[in-house]
């Protein structure tokens, strides 16, 4: 019996043991060196990727999205020449590819994606197309399509990238309360020069926003995700790092896509009747301030708000990036209700105290005249706002005197700054101390406030105030946003807000039954015209109607402002005024938020105002 | 082959296989889970989708649109044929 070899057991155990190392080398070769599996695998199978996080959704009242991202792709060359299908170099020299094979292979690309199969043959064979985008706003199914018919060909040289497109599903309708949002990759120069004398530029990302798109830039922002991965030719191979995307956050407005979408079809049904300069509207609910719909024409395509030469959209409408409702006006005659409801609180009238009004006043050298349509009598405060009285209006004004006038819009805020997330409203001028001090204050500032002329205040703003007659004396602070709701601030007594209220309770039934200006919605409503008017050029009118309802339980209130209307002075001998003018904009408007809140049953289903009567769209909030 | 030697080969292919077996359950777990994570992603980027199809459907635009067209349709229906 021959004895063991002492080192056998080594001989057994060597080729099991190198083989053990080899692959545990292979493990950390696969785990560790990367770079040099990447130089191995010609840096082709070794990936990181990007991973989009969607832009939070901007969403109204009941959930309806006014903006969001959505999965898109794009087509583009890709960056590696040297790797590409139709370069020469790739080919085996015993392999060379005909011109037929090349040619049906690009047909079948070219037939896929809707591509030119000619122009995508020679750009194909162009090595200094790359990174270069050739389709946009590719859906999903379509992507899937052109990878699909792309893997039968290896390298082919096209990448189908993702992108996400911002989805504006009001269109216009919306672009002045949200704004827009878009970014792109732009050439800036950084300021340097190189060494040959020019500029130096760079790529840069550029992300252009407006209103609140811009406000909430943070908690729209989505973070990024990054995944890498180790890619070998067969099989699922695990990412190495995977970093999440995190979607950007919501933000939910106080708008009512619904109501919102009927303002804007009311503003363009007045600009085709009046050819106004622009018109505005905003709808407000009268308890909270919450903003259900503003508007103002011209407006643009968030999607596409570029103009062209004529100044008009890629769909023929006119472009503006300027929100009407930003800049102050002149509040006209809807400010007389803020004047009597002061005298009624100082004391300094009685509800049923008849002024003279013989047609005019004279203060110091000058002469105030009423409207013509305004008939001659002694008139209550009341009648003064039914009539829009401007000799009673200045008489109350007198009364009230410049000290405790002025008191009296400082204490109410009149040209408090709004604080509208998103956008930054002008608060208007207030009076000079030399406009109230001096000779000029009882001569001129006070009678022309009475008639809310002569000074500015934000549109927003004053509809805010005239909230307060159907609110027990309490204003409330509109607001866009929810959540950022503050308390009503009073700004007259509940007595005094309920005799205003009667006046324009009275004065729209005039203007429904008597006059009839307006068209019947059939719920009692409560409104106020104004007219600012510059008596040396019959262009420059700004016409207002202010409107709320229902009288004894008011819900929403609506300020309609039409610019500079093009009035046709025969049939419109007076000019343009609030009740004709901007007076149906407000009650149409109003109908449309009275349906929508229910107040109203809905309408025929086959008239156009019936849209309203769908109510809000249903849409689960958190189904993303 | 002594006992004691046969016996550290069995423990070292033992170990091998173990340390192999181990080593692969974890690519494959990975695996799996990064196959999972391509079909959520691939299921958001529809769902993205649909959730667009679904809005643009259900946009007031949308609506009122469908609503003239049905007005349409119904006044077409109303004439008498020719």
């Amino acid at each position: 019996m021959s004895r063991l070899s002492p080192l056998r057991p080594f001989y057994l155990l060597a080729p099991l043991g190198l083989l053990y190392l080899a692959i545990a080398g292979r493990f950390v070769q696969l785990h560790a060196y990367k770079v040099e599996l990447s130089e191995t695998y010609s840096g082709n199978l070794e990936g990181e990727s990007v991973l989009l996080a969607d832009r939070g959704r901007i969403l109204d009242r009941n959930g309806y999205p006014l903006a969001y991202d959505r999965p898109s792709y794009t087509l583009e060359y890709g960056y590696r020449w040297e790797h590409r299908r139709y370069n020469p170099a790739n080919w085996s020299e015993g392999e060379p590819m005909s011109e037929e094979q090349i040619l049906a292979e690009v047909a079948e690309v070219a037939a896929v994606t809707g591509i030119d199969a000619e122009k995508l043959e020679s750009d194909l064979r162009d090595p200094s197309l790359l990174l270069t985008a050739i389709l946009f706003d590719i859906d999903p199914f379509h992507a899937d399509r052109i990878r699909g018919m792309m893997a039968q060909y290896p390298n082919f040289g096209l990448v189908v990238r993702e992108a996400r497109t911002r989805e504006y599903p009001l269109g216009r309708a919306a672009s002045h309360a949200i704004g827009l949002y878009d970014e792109y990759l732009e050439e800036r120069e950084t300021g340097e020069l190189d060494e040959s004398g020019e500029a130096v530029t760079e790529i840069a990302l550029a992300r252009p926003a407006m209103a609140i798109e811009s406000a909430f830039m943070e908690q729209l922002t989505g973070v990024k995700g990054r995944k890498e991965s180790v890619r070998i030719r067969h099989g699922i191979n695990p990412a190495k790092i995977l970093v999440e995307p995190v979607d950007g956050e919501d933000v939910l407005l106080t708008i009512d896509a619904t109501l919102q979408e009927l303002v804007r079809i009311e503003l363009v049904r007045v600009m085709r009747e009046q050819n106004p300069e622009a018109a505005a509207a905003i709808v407000l609910d009268v308890r909270t301030g919450e903003i259900l719909a503003m508007h103002s024409l011209p407006d643009f395509d968030p999607s596409s708000p570029s103009k062209d030469d004529d100044g008009l959209g890629a769909d023929g409408e006119a472009v503006s990036l300027h929100f009407k409702f930003k800049d102050p006006f002149e509040p006209g005659s809807t400010f007389k209700t803020i004047i009597v409801a002061t005298a009624l609180d100082l004391g300094v009238i009685r509800p049923d105290e008849h002024f003279p009004d013989g047609g005019s006043i004279r203060i110091g050298p000058r002469f105030l005249e009423n409207a013509s349509s305004v008939p001659k009598g002694s008139k209550t405060a009341m009648e003064c706002l039914l009539h829009s009285s401007n000799v009673v209006a200045t008489r109350i004004a007198q009364r009230i005197g410049v000290p405790r006038l002025r008191a009296a819009m400082e204490r109410i805020g009149v040209w408090n700054e709004l604080q509208l997330t998103g956008h930054r409203l002008s608060p208007g001028a207030s009076i000079s101390e030399e406009e109230w001090g001096t000779h000029q204050g009882p001569v001129y500032t006070l009678p022309s406030v009475s008639f809310g002329q002569g000074f500015y205040i934000n549109p927003i703003r004053l509809a805010g105030l005239l909230t307060a007659f159907a609110n027990d004396g309490n204003a409330v602070v509109p607001y866009l946003v929810q959540g950022e709701g503050s308390e009503p601030e009073p700004i007259c007594t509940p007595a005094s807000a309920a005799y205003v209220r009667d006046a324009m309770h009275q004065m729209m039934e005039r203007q429904v039954h008597h006059n009839k200006f307006l068209p019947d919605i059939g719920v009692e409503a409560a409104a106020k015209s104004g007219t600012a008017r510059n008596e040396s050029n019959h262009r420059e009118n700004t016409v207002l109607f202010s409107t709320f309802a229902p009288v004894e339980d008011p819900e929403v209130l609506v300020l309609a402002v039409v610019y500079n209307p093009d009035v046709d002075l025969i049939k419109s001998r007076k000019g343009p005024s609030g009740t004709r003018h901007a007076g149906p904009l407000a009650t149409r408007i109003l109908e449309h938020a009275l349906r929508i809140r229910g107040v109203l049953p809905p309408a025929d289903p086959r008239s156009l105002e019936s849209v309203s009567a769908l109510g809000t769209l249903k849409t689960v909030r958190d189904d993303r | 082959m002594s006992g004691r030697a046969a016996g550290l080969v069995l423990l070292v292919l033992c170990e091998l296989i173990a340390g192999l077996g181990l080593r692969n359950e974890a690519l494959a777990a990975r695996s799996r889970a990064e196959a999972y994570n391509r079909d959520y992603v691939e299921y958001r980027r529809y769902a993205g989708h649909y959730r667009h199809l679904r809005y643009s459907l259900e946009s007031p635009q949308a609506v009122r649109e469908r609503l003239l067209l049905e007005i349409l349709r119904q006044e077409n229906e109303s004439q008498p044929e020719l």
